[in-house]
């Protein structure tokens, strides 16, 4: 009977502290974060550089812009920027632009039956002058890379999105064979356009302080950028204006401040 | 009453044990900074292969700034149990001796009158971890852009297009950097930079200006370079994204032609006088598919 009792007692003590002891014992890493004494460059620094941003797959005019950027990181994942690009070459023209500058008839005295002279359908082209923008930068992914086994750098990639205005410019908005009819035939679009930004950035930091900033924008916005008919009323207005796609790739030398980094647990 | 006591002598032996499995804090290790002038040490391989970017070796952190104190921070905070044990991941995928086929898809960006879509392949063989030696294809399919279709509208022009066929090429790759990085802070993703360069055919045909007019074919030798970026999903499987620029001299329709010239002509006059340089960016996504799909690390941990 005793050898019962204490056979009970124990399986009553005993039991439940193994139950416990068994789901107690995990690995002393399991709630350590994947990245410890990580470098959070980011976080609650000021970021300013400029740099050099080109236009990609422009119909008409490509752009080298100068590309002025200005950031605060609230945290190592989440900031706010504004920047802007500043056309140094509207005179850029695209291979497209001069082929069909090269194939439209250029001598005035001779007559053309349709297609409009080489001067007037360059003229109403239109090309970006400027752009200003702001945008919020989401930064998932952050991390090292050799190169050569060598060169070691901190970077990050990031996602980005927001709002800007683009202004557009030709080098004559209305030329005189454009006006025989009202609304004009022809007429180039040049104004400030609200865009939508969306786009992809990186940073790769060649020091605690210092980085080589990449982005890819999209600017999304209503242009005619021939500044002839799209719809084929015979005319050219706003009925004429599409939604475009225009991407500007960038590249940046951005300083941080302060200079010093956190360093996580 | 002797049994009764040794009943209760095992008890409290039991209760002794369990609570020193359950309760008992890790011995203190002097803390020592991850990629310092000392190595690394592993002290729990098997239990979380990837962990810690700190530091990466050959980066000294003595020049750094001290790690900021606030909060549970402080220095007289308890320490957690992870923070004594210092974790430092393999190469996560070994390429050397591995055959990978990685079928793509891909999309030409730099043409604004004529878009074309591409579906292929490549295989390639690495000699080492970072060089290897492959065969590409692809076979294209075009689609027109809205902006061609205006030119006819707006300047009563009809452009001169040539599509893309297909095209193969001889292509070695070289890994110039290797990296990894961390998602959300949750995960660790290993990826690494690829380089390539190639040689080999393209196919393109004309577009004729006139309808009914014949079209011809061109074989063009084209050169390539490409740049990448190479995702480590699992031991056999990658995700891969690249950019390729591929260069070659392409003859287009002539401008003079007349419905009195035959093709040969016409082929002839075109490489006579319209053969101009064509630059086509492309960017693919792939799939890579590894053979054999597992490895074995040579070296110890």
């Amino acid at each position: 009977m005793r050898k019962v009792i204490a056979l009970l007692v124990g399986a009553i003590i005993f039991l439940p502290t193994v139950a416990r002891a068994e789901k107690e014992r995990r690995s002393p890493l399991t709630n350590a974060p994947v990245i410890r004494k990580r470098l959070e460059l980011r976080y609650k620094r000021v970021e300013f550089g400029v740099g050099a941003g080109v236009t990609i797959g422009q119909d008409f005019y490509n752009a080298l812009l100068v590309m002025p950027k200005l950031a605060y990181h609230f945290n190592d994942w989440l900031s706010l920027a504004a920047g802007g690009g500043f056309n140094l070459t509207p005179g850029w023209k695209s291979s497209f632009n001069n082929d069909v500058g090269g194939a439209l008839p250029t001598d005035r005295n001779t007559p053309s039956l349709k297609s409009p002279y080489a001067d007037d359908a360059v003229a109403t082209m239109n090309h970006l002058q400027y752009a200003l923008f702001g945008q919020v930068e989401f930064i998932p992914l952050s991390g090292k890379i050799a190169l050569l086994s060598s060169l070691f750098s901190y970077f990050d990639f990031y996602l980005l999105g927001g709002a800007g205005i683009v202004n557009l410019a030709a080098t004559e908005a209305t030329p005189g064979a454009c006006t025989t009819s009202n609304p004009p035939r022809c007429q180039a679009f040049t104004a400030s356009e609200l865009a939508i930004v969306g786009g992809v950035g990186a940073h790769a930091f060649v020091s605690r302080w210092a980085a080589i900033n990449l982005e890819l924008h999209d600017l999304i916005y209503k242009n005619n950028a021939s500044g002839r008919d799209v719809n084929g009323d015979g005319v050219t207005d706003t009925h004429d204006l599409e939604w475009t796609n225009n991407w500007v790739f960038s590249l940046n030398v951005q300083f941080f401040l302060p200079a010093k980094a956190k360093i996580s647990r | 009453m002797k049994r009764l006591a040794l009943g209760l002598l095992v008890i409290l032996a039991n209760l002794s044990v369990a609570k020193s499995s359950l309760a008992q804090e890790p011995e203190t290790v002097p803390p020592e900074p991850a990629g310092g002038d000392n190595a690394p040490v592993e002290v729990a391989p098997t239990l979380t292969p990837d962990l810690d970017l700190g530091e990466l070796p050959g980066e000294s952190e003595t020049t750094g700034p001290e790690p900021e104190k606030k909060g549970g921070e402080a220095s007289g905070a308890p320490r957690k149990a992870w923070e004594d044990i210092v974790v430092v991941p393999r190469k996560a995928f070994l390429k050397k001796s591995r055959l990978e086929i990685a079928p793509f898809a891909g999309i030409t960006l730099n043409d604004p009158l004529i878009r074309h879509y591409s579906f292929g392949g490549d295989l390639n063989y690495y000699i080492t971890d970072v060089l290897s030696i492959g065969l590409e294809g692809q076979y294209f399919i075009k689609e027109l852009s809205e902006r061609e279709s205006l030119v006819g509208l707006q300047y009563y022009l009809v452009p001169t297009l040539n599509k893309l066929k297909y095209h193969y090429a001889l292509a070695f790759g070289y890994v110039p950097g290797y990296g990894k990085f961390g998602l959300f802070n949750k995960w660790i993703v290993h990826w690494d930079l690829t380089f390539a360069l190639g040689a080999g055919m393209i196919r393109t045909e004309i577009i004729p200006r006139a309808f009914g007019d014949t079209a011809f074919t061109n074989d063009n030798f084209v050169g390539h370079a490409g740049l990448g970026v190479r995702l480590f999903v699992l031991d056999w499987l990658t995700l891969s994204v690249t950019f390729r620029d591929y260069v070659y001299k392409d003859a287009f329709e002539f401008r003079g032609r007349d419905s009195t010239m035959d093709l040969a002509t016409v082929k002839q006059l075109s490489q006579q006088s319209q053969s101009q340089l064509v630059q086509n960016i492309m960017m693919f996504f792939s799939i890579g598919l590894y053979i054999p799909p597992s490895f074995t690390y040579r070296t110890p941990r």
